[in-house]
């Protein structure tokens, strides 16, 4: 299992052939509140050659459990919440998904990372074996709303990942308005 | 005006005191399989849209008798997979300004059914019930029924500034819910993604919105009302009972 920092990549099908599905799994641990809580929500948006977003219906989130191609399916499991893909079934047009994390903008706040003191996205096998995983430098995003956590890309014929970690201060409008969504 | 589908009159077992539901919504997924997250109520019939299609389940076989074969007997039809119905054509909160009585139904798409809050303004009393069938009433002399808090410590669904605010990261919660305003004033709707609409009453009635979870996406429609009427007819009319609120004790010890 490997331990990626951000801007690190990892070979996945490269490294370990024959491996058709993966597992994205989100964890975070938020200093608990008698107050409203920030409400850490994954999401993963399928995007074309140009980044953006290849439409609305390509973005999965735990209202929208499945691609419109089933390729990439939201569920709930060991890990705080999870994204599952089947790397057969992406379609040719998605270069890359991205997975994101953002703050449930409730405007009874808090809205931002602040009371979270960590987060990580790791990718396993379906059988649960940890093949990387990337700690979140929290400290470095704490005014963000939204992060873009990391992402998985094709690399010729192959997929890796890629650990980001990256804040997004406008939140889910920024979001929004880089991968070319409507949220 | 009573609603479609029926309503429980009273929970078999007492409810808790104040519901705090587990802390990551089950989503059901099906592996490549129609999105449908946690468990939905059927929606109930649709009134509308008079000219909207059927969307009745279509089970397996055909509807006209199979042809013969060779052999004299009739050649049997595979059946066909059973479809999940898809709910009729609806306005979009794009497509809608009013909710009138011309267009009195609004459909919200999954992102703005669960990003952010759902606020709605003018309102005088909100009325909840969950998919556990608890029930409560807010206005501005306080609760009545069940306050039910989300994981993230927050209502589910109460006022807040002077806006009904519906906790959207926990939709999966919420069956249906009820927003009742003011004789001459139209409710306002505002959502995460910076769309709004209104919704009045032509007639000068308090306006009442009517709000149903279908699956994965909120609709909420304009009720139309004969007059004003008051607060306790117009639940037991949409047929919400409010859960009796039970204070959870420490448990007896010797």
């Amino acid at each position: 299992m490997a331990s990626l920092i951000a801007g690190a990549n990892a070979a996945l099908t490269a490294e370990n052939p024959g491996l058709d599905a993966v597992l994205i799994g989100f964890g975070w641990d938020v200093i608990a509140s008698r107050g409203p809580q920030s409400e850490p929500v994954p999401l993963a948006i399928m995007c074309g050659d140009d980044g953006k977003a290849l439409s609305d219906d390509h973005l999965v989130f735990f209202n929208q459990v499945e691609s419109q191609d089933g390729a990439v399916t939201f569920s709930s499991e060991a890990d705080d919440e999870e994204i599952d893909v089947e790397l057969s079934r992406v379609p040719d047009a998605v270069s890359k998904i991205a997975f994101l994390l953002y703050i449930d903008p409730d405007v009874r706040g808090p809205g931002d990372f602040s009371p979270v003191r960590s987060a990580f996205v790791r990718v396993a096998t379906p059988d649960g074996r940890e093949l990387v995983r990337f700690d979140v430098p929290i400290a470095e995003v704490r005014s963000s709303q939204a992060l873009l956590l990391a992402e998985l890309y094709r690399h010729r014929s192959d997929w890796k990942f890629r650990a980001l970690g990256q804040g997004y201060a406008g939140g889910l409008a920024g979001v929004a308005r880089d991968f070319r969504i409507d949220l | 005006m009573a609603q479609a589908e029926p309503v429980a009159s009273a929970p078999a077992a007492p409810p808790p005191a104040t519901p705090a539901a587990s802390a990551a919504p089950s989503t059901g997924l099906t592996l490549g399989g129609p999105s449908t997250p946690a468990a939905a109520p059927p929606a109930p019939a649709a009134s509308a849209a008079p000219s909207a299609p059927s969307t009745g389940l279509s089970l397996g076989g055909s509807s006209s008798p199979a042809p013969a074969t060779p052999s004299g007997r009739p050649a049997t039809t595979p059946a066909a997979a059973p479809t999940t119905p898809q709910p009729f054509p609806a306005p979009t909160a794009e497509e809608v300004r009013v909710l009138d009585d011309e267009t009195p139904l609004v459909r919200l798409d999954p992102r703005q059914s669960a990003i952010g809050s759902l606020i709605v303004g003018g309102a005088t009393a909100t009325v909840w019930e969950t998919v556990e069938l608890v029930t409560g009433v807010a206005t501005a002399d306080g609760i009545d029924g069940t306050p039910v808090t989300t994981p993230g410590n927050r209502p589910l669904l109460g006022f807040d500034g002077g806006d009904a605010i519906l906790a959207l990261r926990h939709v999966h919660l919420i069956r249906r819910a009820l927003f009742v305003g003011t004789a001459g004033h139209p409710l306002t709707v505002q959502l995460f993604d910076g769309e709004s609409f209104a919704a009045a009453d032509d007639t000068g009635a308090p306006p009442v919105v009517s709000l149903l979870r279908i699956g994965s996406r909120l609709e909420l429609r304009l009720e139309p009302l004969p007059a004003e009427i008051p607060l306790e007819t117009l639940l037991q009319q949409f047929g919400f009972e409010p859960t009796p609120y039970v204070v959870a004790r420490e448990p007896r010890r010797r």
